[in-house]
């Protein structure tokens, strides 16, 4: 993520009118353990070093770090809440708030998190991860299916038009829910939650493409025959890389594909035991009963008319 | 203007119990072949007696003798399993047991002729078409219906104290707990101000005014155009399958609801919303019956002067036959059950 030099300098500012160069040294480490300001400074530690040079020092790797957004976020923290009992007001931090809310950033109250505002820009990294993170993601898988015989059975601007409509109706559930389309190949897609209630988000987002297909094939679907789908959503550990290809090496990546391809029937969302717990009832209801996967237990959804 | 009712039965009538009956000229189902039909007649066709195969057969001969001009079925017997197929055949009216018992009266003769007008404009006539008050169909002002600008002139021309043609949109809302005991009141004012953002952000594409609104329901106006009328069906068939979501997104409720609709067809005389309290109209009273009395939570109920438009075609398979309902036929969409594969 790049951040503009005038939020660098605001920070900066910020930091060394309000808390001293110990106080900030506490409170990087809150996003970086390991910091030492003497070594990243080359200053010996017999020598103090000033409110003004610490905060510099501080901003600056932070930034180079790429962990700039964590270390605003641990800071609006510590400002509302306190730290280890003490309140610690930090004087001009609304305006840094401000200002990544004008570089294309939302902070959402509620979580105390920046979201990358998706209406300006929806980048897989959501603009806050790096090659390497960790994290607990909910993903959603998308398959076609005979995407192959689909293709050999319709012309090709109709199956250009049936696709394009099912990229944005994939779009608008995922993205429209803080999430990302990390791949998207000939004949499916893979998306990504990490922000708020992820495991939510990607069931509802696989709930809602089900609900939007319906419609699609009866209204506007240009092709022949129905445009189905085999959706499957799960949830666990992720090692983010840029390149995709290493990006799928990912055993919770490799389940959410299984999951897809051998226990998801046709025009079904299939959602894995990680994710249900985490769902309210109104919308467990919704789900069919319980069944073995090679991946775990899973639960499927689909959109089933009343028989006449 | 001239009104043929062809009919095997020569007793048969189409007067019934109506009150100013509509004066028809009764003739063999033989003379269907002689018939030449000028612009603004209407003619009837009685399919008592025919198989499935014969009503097929009668539905294309009246649509190649008939063009433009409006036609009808007459099915005293509801031998006709889906009256629907008449109106993809062309129909412009179905007259089912009960309306051939109720008979067929000038206000409905009417009725039919605007629908057929509005059919023949919306089916590539364009601005060729002539609106019975002499106005071509290219010249309707913005939010006119394009198939009959002079019946609804569209919002910003709307005059209050006259009569127009209107769809009834009824919404409610249901739950198997009570909603305003379990909300509280500050909740259930959140809750009713989130459905009506709802259902204002659904019915945008039909254009639909919020006319009434009680404390638990609420009644559009909906443009009496195909494409108003089918976007205003799409939009509650799509909440109605969406209700899980829109339930626990939208309105941010923890506890599962579904939606009621109800839609049925008529004039009224309009007023803006908020000053309806002198409105007296069969439509809206049946409107509110309807929805209140005898829809179902998890349906779209539609009687059968709305189904015509209500049903556009690829969701026409979504709606059965669910009786008669004051005397009116009524369909309703089937639920979507949601369960697991």
């Amino acid at each position: 993520m790049k951040v503009k030099s005038a939020t660098i300098s605001l920070c900066r500012k910020t930091l060394y009118e309000s808390i001293s160069a110990e106080t900030m040294l506490r409170f990087v480490r809150l996003v970086d353990p390991e910091y030492d300001l003497y070594a990243r400074s080359g200053i010996p530690e017999n020598i103090p070093i000033t409110n003004q040079m610490a905060a510099q020092r501080i901003v600056e790797d932070i930034v180079e770090d790429g962990r700039f957004i964590d270390f605003v976020e641990a800071l609006v923290k510590v400002d509302s809440e306190g730290y280890m009992g003490r309140s610690y007001p930090i004087k001009g931090l609304g305006q840094v708030v401000k200002t990544l809310t004008r570089d294309g950033f939302v902070f959402d109250r509620a979580t105390g998190q920046f979201f990358e505002n998706s209406s300006e820009r929806a980048s897989p990294d959501w603009g806050r991860l790096r090659d390497g993170d960790e994290r607990q993601v909910a993903v959603l898988r998308l398959d076609v299916v005979a995407n192959s015989v689909l293709v050999k059975r319709n012309a090709a601007d109709k199956v250009e038009k049936a696709y394009s409509a099912l990229r944005s109706i994939v779009y608008r559930a995922v993205v429209g829910r803080f999430g990302r389309l990390w791949s998207w190949e000939g004949d499916g897609a893979l998306a990504a939650f990490l922000f708020g209630q992820k495991e939510r988000s990607a069931l509802l987002a696989g709930v809602e493409i089900l609900n939007e297909l319906f419609f699609f094939n009866r209204l506007s679907n240009p092709l022949d025959e129905p445009l189905r789908v085999r959706i499957a959503a799960h949830a666990g550990p992720i090692r983010y890389r840029e390149n995709v290809m290493e990006l799928l090496k990912n055993d919770t990546l490799k389940d959410v594909v299984t999951i897809e391809s051998s226990s998801t029937p046709t025009d079904t969302l299939g959602a894995s035991a990680n994710l249900f717990l985490s769902i309210d009832r109104v919308m467990q209801d919704r789900f069919g009963p319980e069944r073995q996967s090679p991946v775990g237990k899973i639960r499927h959804y689909a959109v089933n008319l009343e028989r006449v | 203007m001239r009104l043929v009712f062809f009919t095997a039965d020569r007793k048969a009538s189409l007067a019934g119990r109506a009150k100013s009956p509509a004066l028809a000229e009764s003739l063999g189902v033989d003379a269907l072949k002689a018939y030449r039909p000028e612009p603004g007649d209407l003619c009837y066709f009685d399919v008592s007696g025919l198989d499935e195969a014969g009503t097929r057969k009668a539905y294309s001969a009246l649509r190649r003798r008939c063009g433009d001009s409006a036609w009808g079925v007459v099915d005293p017997e509801g031998a006709v399993a889906d009256p629907a197929t008449a109106f993809f055949a062309g129909a412009s009216d179905y007259l089912g047991p009960a309306a051939c018992r109720a008979g067929l009266d000038k206000a409905r003769v009417k009725a039919v002729l605007a629908f057929a007008a509005a059919r023949t404009s919306a089916g590539g006539t364009g601005g060729a078409s002539v609106s019975p008050a002499g106005q071509r169909a290219g010249a309707a002002e913005p939010g006119a219906c394009a198939e009959s600008p002079a019946a609804f002139p569209g919002w910003k021309s709307i005059r209050p104290g006259s009569s127009y043609p209107f769809y009834f949109l009824y919404v409610a809302v249901s739950a198997q707990v009570n909603l305003r005991t379990r909300l509280g009141e500050a909740g259930y004012g959140t809750l009713r101000d989130r459905l009506r953002l709802q259902m204002q952000q659904a019915l945008a594409e039909a254009d639909a005014l919020l006319w009434m609104e009680t404390d638990s329901s609420a009644l559009y106006l909906v443009p009496p155009c195909a494409s108003n009328v089918a976007a205003a069906s799409e939009a509650c068939l799509r909440m109605l399958l969406g209700a899980p979501l829109v339930g626990y997104e939208r309105l941010g409720l923890p506890f599962p609801v579904d939606f009621v609709f109800a839609m049925h067809s008529g004039e009224t005389e309009f007023e803006a919303p908020g000053k309806t309290g002198t409105i007296v109209s069969d439509a809206v009273n049946f409107s509110f019956h309807l929805g209140a009395k005898r829809a179902e939570p998890g349906r779209l109920t539609v009687s059968g002067e709305a189904y015509a438009l209500a049903s556009p075609r690829g969701l026409s398979d979504l709606f059965v036959p669910a009786g008669t309902y004051e005397g009116r036929s009524i369909m309703n969409s089937r639920r979507f059950g949601v369960s697991g594969a």
